[in-house]
């Protein structure tokens, strides 16, 4: 008998979406009630269910959620988090799950690419949107993407025409600080045509103390030749809960770059999918995650080979501290047709204290003959062999530690082509560990 | 400068140094000659502070210092050093980075102010020059990629950084060409000084060579079997280290 967890909250939640979204399109109102008929069928998922072994959302599941958009909230950032925007980018801001006109910097229309807010939607930019996420929302494996259709107030739509060359980096950011706990479903849908390039920045912040739930998600279509460069930098607060659903699919010879950070969040799980849907589309796919304190940070990651010469690089890292707890399951799918496929992926855990804890679990499903398919993974304490060669140049074994930590962090920060986000990266990685001199 | 007396040294419940007592004087330099196995490199990695050694009997006094008693960082600011047999490949730090750290530990200890980049550049270009190392080295993280030899003379550019009045070479001959050993060797006698030394711990003799000995030790089953000067390695070199294992194994029979 399966065991079902109650769903109170989703359940009065839903009942009022349904009424502020009774004037939506016909489309978008399908997608929600269809979502929300498959959410109730699967409910929440239980540590029964392999893929959410280690990630235990009882609690989440129980708790009495508000819906963020009750609080008014300020409609505006905090300074600091607004010092730590790019002042050349292109944005929108969400504060406590509503549009922020204030701190959003919108294209003036000059601009022949166009981020929309679905509310604003019309014509067949609806209907391909609708679609997606009708798509999006059928195939998504996790029931956190089906609760996000079913109560998501606004989606943000961006296309990006064919052989446009964004320089400019659009950022989303959805800051949320309420009183008492309160949920957001962020979604954000990114069409991107042939031969384009574009930077995507995700970021997610909140108050200090904000026990709050973010469960976005995000779905990219990138076209033919195209390149977008993703970074997704979740800094929320330690007590916020943070459930992902992210899909890309890549046309062909298209090149995803991927870059997830993540520093805040009590409870964090990602589920990421990657279809490499065109040949020589090529993923590349990198994690920083530094959990301390009862920290738990979750990336199920599952890349689909579908077409023939298709490419992907995985490579995720994490530092733990206390009693933190990372979990990483990489899938790597290779369809029959997906010949000559060349997918690795790495999971690197440094462990700093002996109360942390890292799952880490490949799991390959090939069906192809011809193919290249690796991955590897290391948890483990500092290299102690490194540590004493550091210290047997003089330098004291804290700075040496420092040093090392940094290092295998900066295998990530270092690869990192935005200079404005490295920078930024590499101080949040120095606060979290404590800077080197 | 350096005074071993009767050293003990275990590593899991085995005893590899069985009493080791050796002298050394500044401006000296003292060949550590000995099968596979002998104990050399655990002499050398003790000295230097690697941790995982019990330490069974004995001391060392080093400038008037319990050696054994500091902290690894402390023995290299005090001037020890130890060339590493097997240089650790670390990615994701610099060389440059890493090399000015340590000197500017190595100074603060010293009562001496800190190098600023462009000065820290302008004495290390010199340093490389004794190395016949190139400058990009400086810009890659430590030892990854590096070839064996230049490993090797990434450790001797080190040493000619830190200056320390202490040098352990330990196998630094080892997996060498004979250009790459010209060049080490090179490097280290125009580092010798009144007032430095070096203990040189090798296989082969052929390192001997270049870097010619004032004294030469032989350690067999964790002793010093025989000493002599520089013919003592020649013998070695002619007659292979059979000869000690016979009388050692001769003398265990009458003791």
């Amino acid at each position: 008998m399966k065991e079902k967890v109650s769903i109170v909250w989703p359940e009065a939640h839903y009942r009022l979406r349904q009424e502020t979204g009774a004037a939506a399109p016909e489309l978008l109102q399908e997608v929600r009630r269809e979502a929300w008929a498959r959410f109730v069928a699967q409910g929440f998922p239980t540590l029964k269910q392999e893929r959410w072994r280690f990630t235990d959302v009882s609690a989440l599941a129980e708790s009495d959620w508000c819906q963020a958009l009750e609080f008014a909230g300020p409609d505006r950032l905090p300074v600091g988090e607004a010092a730590l925007l790019d002042p050349s980018a292109y944005r929108l801001v969400f504060i406590n799950g509503r549009f922020s006109p204030q701190e959003s910097r919108l294209p003036d229309g000059a601009e022949s690419f166009t981020l929309h807010l679905s509310s604003a939607l019309h014509n067949g930019m609806l209907e391909r949107a609708g679609e997606r996420m009708r798509e999006t929302m059928a195939q998504s494996e996790t029931p956190f993407a089906l609760l996000n259709a079913a109560l998501a107030e606004e989606s943000v739509v961006v296309t990006i025409p064919d052989r446009l060359s964004l320089l400019v980096p659009l950022e989303i950011v959805h800051h949320v600080d309420t009183p008492d706990p309160a949920v957001v479903h962020p979604r954000v849908v990114v069409f991107m045509g042939d031969r384009s390039e574009a930077q995507l920045t995700e970021i997610y912040s909140g108050g200090a103390d904000s026990h709050h739930f973010t469960n976005p998600v995000v779905d990219v279509v990138i076209g033919a030749e195209s390149r977008l460069t993703h970074y997704v930098v979740q800094r929320e607060s330690p007590a916020a809960h943070h459930i992902s659903y992210t899909r890309a699919t890549l046309g062909r010879a298209s090149q995803y770059g991927r870059f997830a950070f993540d520093f805040g969040g009590r409870l964090v799980r990602h589920d990421l999918t990657v279809e490499l849907a065109g040949q020589e589309a090529e993923a590349t796919l990198h994690g920083l995650y530094m959990p301390e304190g009862r920290q738990h940070i979750d990336h199920h990651t599952t890349l689909r080979h579908l077409q023939p010469h298709t490419y992907s690089r995985q490579l995720y890292k994490g530092i733990l501290q206390d009693k933190a707890h990372a979990v990483f399951n990489g899938r790597i799918f290779v369809a029959r047709e997906a010949q000559r496929t060349d997918a690795i992926q790495h999971n690197k855990n440094l462990l700093l204290s002996d109360e942390a804890l890292a799952d880490s679990q490949p799991q390959l499903e090939i069906f192809a003959d011809d193919v290249r398919c690796t991955h590897g993974g290391a948890i483990g304490q500092m290299d102690q062999e490194g540590l004493f060669y550091l210290q047997s140049r003089g330098i004291g074994a804290a700075l040496a530690r420092q040093i090392m930590v940094h290092a295998f962090a900066g295998e990530i920060s270092a690869a990192i082509r935005s200079e404005f986000l490295r920078t930024q990266i590499e101080q949040l990685v120095h606060e979290r560990l404590g800077s080197e001199e | 400068m350096l005074e071993i007396r009767d050293l003990r040294v275990g590593i899991e419940g085995r005893e590899i140094l069985k009493g080791i007592t050796l002298t050394v004087q500044p401006g000296e330099v003292h060949a550590i000659m000995g099968p596979n196995g002998s104990g050399k490199s655990t002499l050398a990695q003790v000295l230097a502070g690697r941790s995982g050694y019990e330490i069974l009997g004995g001391e060392v006094r080093y400038q008037g210092l319990d050696l054994l008693k500091l902290a690894p960082e402390l023995r290299a600011r005090e001037g020890v050093f130890l060339a590493f047999q097997y240089p650790v490949e670390i990615p994701g730090v610099n060389t440059s980075y890493f090399l000015r750290t340590a000197l500017n530990e190595v100074r603060a200890h010293r009562g001496e102010s800190r190098l600023g980049a462009a000065d820290f550049l302008k004495q290390v270009r010199e340093k490389l020059k004794l190395v016949e190392m190139d400058p990009v080295f400086l810009n890659r993280s430590i030892n990854e990629g590096f070839s064996g030899g230049e490993k090797k003379r990434n450790e001797i550019l080190q040493m000619a950084v830190l200056q320390p009045r202490l040098a352990i070479l330990d196998e630094t001959d080892s997996g060498l060409d004979i250009d790459a050993l010209r060049i080490v060797a090179g490097g280290v006698n125009k580092l010798r000084a009144p007032d430095n030394a070096f203990v040189v711990v090798t296989h082969y003799q052929r390192l001997l060579n270049y870097i010619v000995p004032d004294f030469v030790h032989v350690l067999y089953d964790g002793r010093i079997v025989r000493s002599g000067d520089k013919s003592l390695a020649l013998e070695l070199e002619a007659n292979g280290y059979d000869d000690i294992k016979l009388r050692a194994a001769q003398a265990a029979l009458t003791a």
